[in-house]
């Protein structure tokens, strides 16, 4: 087993060869390609991300209802958000579900990647444990809705099972922790299916050593199997930090219904966004806008801090 | 390698093909020609999804204008969002639809607010075909044309009317659809009698959906302080609109509702539209709703179920009124086709073609001289005698983001119970003056 920091060394190892490359006719022609190569991805790339993201930071200090003319309104739609307080719950709710909700969803992945490591029928168990991931977020969503309503299948078991007065899920103050749940069950099965694909690629031969020394579950969790995922641990965790944040469909099919949105306090800042530009009378694009600029703005953040974490030596078996 | 283009045409190639699609989208943005004149094709974006009982009404009625007068109408059935969908393209000079059908509150927060409507004043004045000397005007109940004017400019040509009343299944409830309760008492003390008869709350309510929650409170300070009151109070920045003894008294009225447990069992707990269905297979006694009530719960309605209805009782102010809202026809002010448009609207409210959308989708038209569907005759009967005024006081419509933010969460703590009238007045005046600080 060794350990090579490849990212460090492999900028140092270019660098001298650059002049020499320059002027070797294959590294000219490779020059000249470089451009008709990259140009149709760049003009794509530019066209469909950079220039609508720009568009979004202007529009975002303007107060604009999509029609009719703009109005320059500088950071007065980053002010009005700060103070908002449906915002700032909406901004707690993200939080809550990154953090919470992904803890949760990793804590379970690993649980069950230990468990099913050595389990007989496991390709079978991962399939039914990916199973939400393949079936739309929506009608997951409404189905557990239903399931969870006063007199839905979970209060009907709970009933059968002696509990006299069962808990209001749908209720205001359990609302939030349902949907939680939702998203745990809804994402586990994706994120243990990408860790165990991790895990099978250890040798098998490194578990024998443990078998071994004596070692128990938690040491060789802690040993063997995390070091050697690692890096994949860090690829889930900024695909989590993404996909939180942009987390909707869920939230809006299970808790609102005919058409109207879900109460103010399950919001997070997708369904924010969403109700400024489409469901607050005249549409106020610009708060809409500003609200995408905070969710980019943190997703940067956390992907920056995500890879600064998970800066490791890469172990390589 | 010969044939590698020099570097320097390669970058003149990437810049040029960038500025030609550049251009191309620009062109295509600018192209269309310019409102008011008269063609021979018109494209409609409409509300309703493809087999729904509007489309088909509509969907004939395009069949025979096109054959009447040559107009091709190229129409999409867009379905609830077909605002939404509309606004963005609003700014531009491509306005991708002529003519749009939308619920009021939609028309209005898209075309009136942003002034991307077309003044449809002209078409009231328009000769309905089929009708020599009616003209859109003389046929459509003027309250419903004031109803859709904002400062002289008509923004929508009703063709659907929809009220709120309370349901029940006159069968079941023989009593009561012979004298139904016309004051808050005689309302309470019928709960009283069907709480007993049937051990449970005798009101259907979905209370996920914000909308019927706030149904049963925003009518309850109507009737107290009169159409309008709750209006001033959402845009009162000071909060002394809230201060009025009479409006929590109006509000202890739900706080009694809610406190006597006449709501059904799991009211608060449960998905639309189990409650609403289950009101219609006899789970409970009444519902308030809008007129839509019958043709969204007949599927699941018991055998024999009639449906009947009255007014939400009078209160202090000793007048009963009516809340309705509208559906009709929006024009965009750059519509390419306007006058195209502006003729199936005149052609669609010909009372043969209008009358469709009574005996085939079960709704009131705005035409007095069609006959209600049967299931609305209660509803008619109010519309003819009180005096109407949008629902939900037009605070929906004209003040959304108020209502969203601040009224909705906390009329969702009342209905269900966990705050009381006085609390919910206090926290509605707090959250009110901040949220006019914020976005006055």
């Amino acid at each position: 087993m060794t350990a090579t920091a490849v990212r460090e060394t492999e900028p140092a190892q270019r660098q001298p060869a650059a002049p020499a490359a320059q002027s070797s006719p294959l590294a000219r022609g490779r020059k000249r390609l470089f451009w008709p190569f990259i140009a149709p991805a760049l003009v794509l790339y530019v066209v469909f991300y950079i220039l609508p993201t720009l568009a979004t930071a202007w529009i975002s200090l303007n107060k604009w209802a999509g029609a009719g003319p703009m109005e320059f309104a500088g950071l007065d739609n980053y002010r009005r958000l700060l103070l908002d307080p449906v915002f700032q719950g909406s901004f707690a709710n993200t939080l809550t579900i990154l953090f919470a909700v992904g803890g949760a969803t990793f804590a379970l992945s690993f649980l069950l990647t230990m468990i099913l490591r050595d389990m007989a029928g496991r390709k079978a168990v991962r399939a039914i444990i990916f199973f939400p991931n393949i079936i739309s977020g929506i009608v997951l969503s409404i189905l557990w809705g239903f399931l969870f309503q006063a007199e839905g299948v979970v209060n009907q078991a709970l009933r059968a099972f002696g509990m006299d007065d069962p808990p209001n899920w749908l209720g205001t103050e359990n609302l939030f922790s349902v949907i939680m749940i939702g998203l745990v069950w809804v994402q586990t099965g994706f994120f243990t299916t990408i860790l165990m694909a991790a895990v099978d690629r250890i040798p098998k031969d490194l578990y024998e050593v443990c078998d071994l020394e004596g070692a128990n579950a938690w040491q060789r969790f802690r040993h063997v199997t995390l070091p050697l995922m690692w890096d994949v641990v860090g690829v889930c965790a900024v695909l989590w930090s993404i996909s939180a944040i942009k987390i909707f469909e869920f939230i809006y099919a299970f808790a609102g219904a005919a058409g109207q949105l879900p109460p103010t306090k399950v919001w997070n800042t997708a369904l924010y966004a969403y109700a400024e530009a489409f469901a607050s009378g005249v549409p106020k694009y610009g708060s809409a806008a500003a609200t995408g600029m905070v969710m980019l703005a943190l997703v940067g953040v956390l992907v920056v801090l995500l890879r600064r974490l998970f800066r490791r030596d890469t172990v390589q078996f | 390698m010969n044939g590698f283009l020099p570097r320097r045409q390669v970058l003149r190639t990437v810049a040029a093909v960038t500025v030609a699609g550049a251009l191309g989208l620009g062109a295509a943005a600018c192209g269309g020609g310019s409102a008011g004149e008269t063609s021979n094709e018109l494209v409609y974006w409409s509300m309703w999804k493809a087999g729904e009982p509007q489309a088909k009404v509509l969907e004939s009625a395009i069949a025979s204008f096109t054959k009447e007068t040559g107009v091709k109408v190229k129409v999409e059935w867009k379905g609830r969002d077909v605002s939404k969908q509309l606004a963005p393209t609003l700014n531009t000079r491509n306005v991708p639809a002529d003519l749009v059908d939308s619920a009021d509150r939609f028309v209005k927060s898209t075309f009136v607010a942003t002034g991307q409507g077309l003044d449809l004043s002209p078409v009231y004045d328009m000769e309905i075909p089929g009708e020599t000397g009616k003209k859109v005007g003389d046929v459509i109940d003027p309250k419903y044309r004031e109803y859709a004017t904002s400062e002289g400019k008509a923004w929508l040509v009703p063709y659907e009317v929809l009220a709120e009343q309370i349901w029940y299944d006159g069968n079941a409830l023989k009593d009561v659809a012979a004298a139904p309760p016309k004051t808050w008492d005689d309302f309470v003390s019928l709960l009283d009698r069907r709480k007993s008869a049937r051990g449970d709350g005798p009101l259907a309510l979905d209370a996920d959906i914000a909308d019927y929650s706030a149904f049963w409170t925003y009518h309850a300070i109507l009737r107290d302080l009169g159409p309008g009151a709750f209006g001033a109070a959402a845009t009162d920045a000071t909060g002394a609109k809230f201060d009025d003894p009479a409006f929590v008294t109006a509000v202890q009225k739900i706080e009694q509702l809610v406190k006597g447990g006449y709501f059904v069992k799991g009211y608060d707990g449960s998905k639309f539209p189990a409650v609403q269905q289950k009101w219609a297979g006899g789970g409970a006694d009444f519902l308030l709703l809008g007129t839509f009530a019958p043709s969204e719960t007949k599927p699941s309605a018991k055998e024999g179920f009639a449906y009947r209805s009255f007014p939400f009782p009078e209160g202090a102010k000793g007048e009963q009124t009516q809340e309705i809202s509208l559906i009709g026809f929006a024009i965009p002010a750059k519509a390419r086709n306007a006058e195209a448009a502006k003729r199936f609207v005149a052609y669609f409210m010909n009372k043969e073609r209008l009358s469709k959308i009574a005996s085939e989708t079960d709704n009131i038209t705005p035409r007095a001289d069609i006959e209600v569907p049967a299931v609305l005759a209660d509803v008619k009967k109010t519309l003819d005698t009180a005096r109407t005024h949008p629902a939900l006081d037009g605070v929906k419509m004209d003040h959304t983001d108020w209502y969203t933010k601040v009224f909705q969460p906390v009329n969702t703590e009342l209905i269900t119970g966990k705050v009381s009238a006085a609390d919910f007045v206090a926290k509605l005046k707090s959250t009110s003056v901040d949220f006019w600080k914020l976005n006055g």
